[in-house]
């Protein structure tokens, strides 16, 4: 992923004239959206890219809380902003505790739904380049050896070069060896690059 | 005819008749006949012994007699026998040809025996003649069947006296009691409770069926009554529950359909508010045309609340109409009839004191009725701790209206609520829901009339439906 790409919008309401108002409130503001009249029809149209969803509470046919844990299930990323009517907080609340990222009460300010638009993608931004990342770091990991791997994890503990070489009864110019190529593999700069990366990788 | 009328009503004393003169002539008869049969036994026995008297004494006097030429004592001697019991012939032919013969040669039924005359002394016997003596039983059948008769006629007499005794006895006893006890039961009802069976009788210490059936019909009346009371009321609570079950049912879809109402009148209000917002951001941005393009959004999403508005209020309209003519006197009546019994335990009078004939109303009978018991229910609840309380009905006519008046002399409507009293949640009473007069306002609407509230000026309240008539 990169920083370039458009967050997209996607919106999820049968009624067609809320639909059609926050389609323009999004649009004019330069987002990219897609709208789907009911919970089926997104489910077979979405990606599960850079963007957020507004998504209607109540709906004919599957509601927002059934989509919302269909979406869990597949462990899509995409926040969640659930747009409910008068009375519907307990299913907001239920919705939030569920891992909604927010919810909006009908009628709402376009300021408030661009607010909160806003720090969705922030958010949604951030989950995907913390899970990129991770997945980087993660392949990186992978494709070091065995012996790597444990080198690199004595390192971490602060472990000079001598004391692995000992403690693993090898030569301790092979230690060198290894941890260079480690540094490499790893693509890290230094020490405390390669530590951090572990730490957002889980490893530490 | 009046003899014959009560033999053809009282079946069960002319069963009892019949059969007690069965009985008693079967019984009659055969004791009769018994009797005959040892009479006639006595009477030939008589016959018999009457022979044995001539053979063993007249006999031999006769002989001797006829022996001595004595013709005299011989005639008093042939006599005699004649007045024998039932002889009626004796003729005493003589070897010398003579011949006595006394009583008659008329009878049929006799017996007879002829006794040969035989002079016998010593080694000298001679035959004398002949002695031939009948009996007559046809006298014996005569005395028999007077006696016969005489007893049949006694039994007769015996046997009706003793009848017409014991039907008089069971008249007095058990006929009459039967016949008041039959009227008892066919006149009857359960509505009013009557007064409880009594025969009258005179005092009798001792207890007996009638009595017993007496009290076990009065206990067995009471048990019904019990059962008819707890009946009714088991009734009355069903319909009452029934009704509370009714207006509960109104009150959720009331509820629902106004949450209903709150949810889709919310999607062009959130529209609205939305365009604005972006109206006004356009504004800012100097974008006149995008922002007329909003203006008339948000005037189409304003249509589209009024649209869901009026049809909410046409689907109210659709699903409580059923229309029918309806006269007024009919409704008031049943409509004050529906709450009578809740005025009677309250012990609150409901009068029509005046009403109109013959006035048409186009409605729904059901709705109409829900109206004016509403009204009335009313009324009493607010009179229910009042003496002398009393709820009056007036109906007038004119010009093609009809208003209906309901006046009571309560404590009337406080200032503070008459100006909103048919609003929904209002309600004067503590435990109400306020959506009574709120549903009949509407009600009455729906039919093209109006529903108003005002104060008496000698006190109470007075509420008036008014109605458009029909011809």
């Amino acid at each position: 992923m990169n920083d370039t790409q458009k967050a997209k919008i996607y919106i999820v309401d049968d009624d067609a004239g809320v639909r059609d108002m926050i389609e323009l409130m999004v649009s004019s503001v330069g987002y990219d959206y897609q709208s789907f009249p009911d919970a089926n029809s997104f489910l077979n149209g979405f990606e599960d890219t850079h963007g957020c969803l507004l998504l209607d509470i109540r709906m004919p046919g599957m509601s927002g809380m059934v989509l919302q844990e269909k979406l869990n299930q597949q462990q899509v990323l995409l926040p969640v902003i659930f747009i409910t009517g008068h009375g519907d907080i307990t299913m907001a609340v239920e919705a939030i505790q569920n891992g909604a990222f927010d919810f909006m009460e009908k009628p709402f300010r376009e300021f408030d739904l661009l607010n909160k638009i806003e720090k969705a993608i922030e958010s949604d931004l951030q989950n995907r380049v913390d899970l990129e990342q991770r997945q980087e770091i993660d392949k990186r990991i992978g494709s070091l050896t065995k012996r790597e791997n444990e080198i690199m994890f004595l390192v971490t503990q602060g472990k000079a070069n001598k004391v692995i070489a000992i403690d693993l009864n090898i030569a301790q110019g092979t230690v060198e060896i290894h941890r260079s190529r480690i540094m490499q593999k790893m693509a890290a700069r230094s020490l405390p690059h390669l530590m951090r990366m572990l730490v957002v990788a889980g490893q530490l | 005819m009046f003899r014959f009328q009560w033999w053809q009503q009282h079946v069960l004393a002319r069963k009892m008749i019949v059969a007690a003169v069965l009985f008693s002539s079967c019984v009659t008869l055969a004791m009769t006949l018994f009797q005959l049969g040892l009479q006639y036994r006595h009477h030939i026995e008589t016959i018999e012994s009457s022979s044995t008297i001539v053979r063993g004494s007249i006999q031999k006097s006769l002989v001797q007699s006829i022996w001595d030429f004595d013709d005299a004592t011989t005639r008093l001697q042939v006599e005699g026998v004649l007045q024998l019991p039932y002889v009626r012939k004796v003729r005493l032919s003589l070897s010398d040809g003579r011949l006595f013969e006394y009583g008659s040669d008329s009878t049929i039924q006799r017996r007879s025996e002829r006794i040969p005359l035989v002079f016998d002394q010593g080694n000298d016997r001679r035959y004398l003649g002949e002695l031939f003596i009948a009996a007559d039983l046809e006298s014996v059948y005569w005395d028999l069947s007077n006696y016969a008769m005489t007893v049949l006629f006694s039994n007769f007499l015996k046997t009706l006296l003793v009848v017409g005794f014991l039907s008089y006895v069971f008249e007095r006893n058990v006929g009459r009691h039967l016949n008041r006890l039959i009227e008892h039961t066919k006149t009857r009802k359960l509505a009013g409770y009557g007064r409880p069976l009594h025969l009258e009788r005179l005092a009798n210490e001792q207890i007996d069926e009638l009595d017993v059936l007496v009290d076990s019909y009065n206990e067995m009346q009471q048990r019904i009554e019990d059962e008819h009371d707890q009946t009714l009321a088991a009734l009355e609570t069903r319909q009452e529950l029934q009704q509370q079950l009714e207006q509960l049912d109104r009150q959720v879809m009331m509820g629902e359909m106004a949450t209903s109402l709150a949810h889709e009148l919310n999607q062009p209000l959130a529209t609205i508010t939305g365009y604005a917002d972006i109206g006004q951001r356009f504004n800012r941005q100097g974008e006149q045309q995008k922002l007329a393009e909003i203006l008339d959004k948000i005037a189409s999403e304003g249509l589209r609340a009024s649209e869901i508005i009026v049809r909410t209020r046409e689907f109210i309209k659709s699903r409580t109409h059923t229309l029918e003519r309806i006269e007024v006197s009919k409704l008031v009546a049943q409509s004050v009839e529906l709450v009578s019994h809740v005025a009677l335990q309250q012990q609150i009078d409901i009068q029509i004191v005046k009403m109109v004939d013959n006035c048409w109303v186009n409605g729904d009978i059901v709705q109409l009725q829900q109206v004016l018991t509403n009204l009335l229910r009313n009324a009493i609840d607010e009179l229910k701790d009042l003496d002398s309380a009393e709820i009056w009905i007036k109906v007038r006519s004119e010009d093609e209206k009809v208003w209906i008046d309901v006046h009571d002399n309560g404590p009337g409507i406080a200032d503070n609520i008459i100006g909103k009293i048919f609003d929904p949640f209002v309600s004067t009473k503590k435990d109400g829901m306020g959506v009574g007069l709120a549903i009949s306002y509407n009600l009455i609407e729906a039919h093209g009339g109006a529903l108003s509230a005002s104060n008496r000026k000698a006190g109470g309240a007075t509420f008036t439906v008014l109605l458009p008539t029909i011809k």
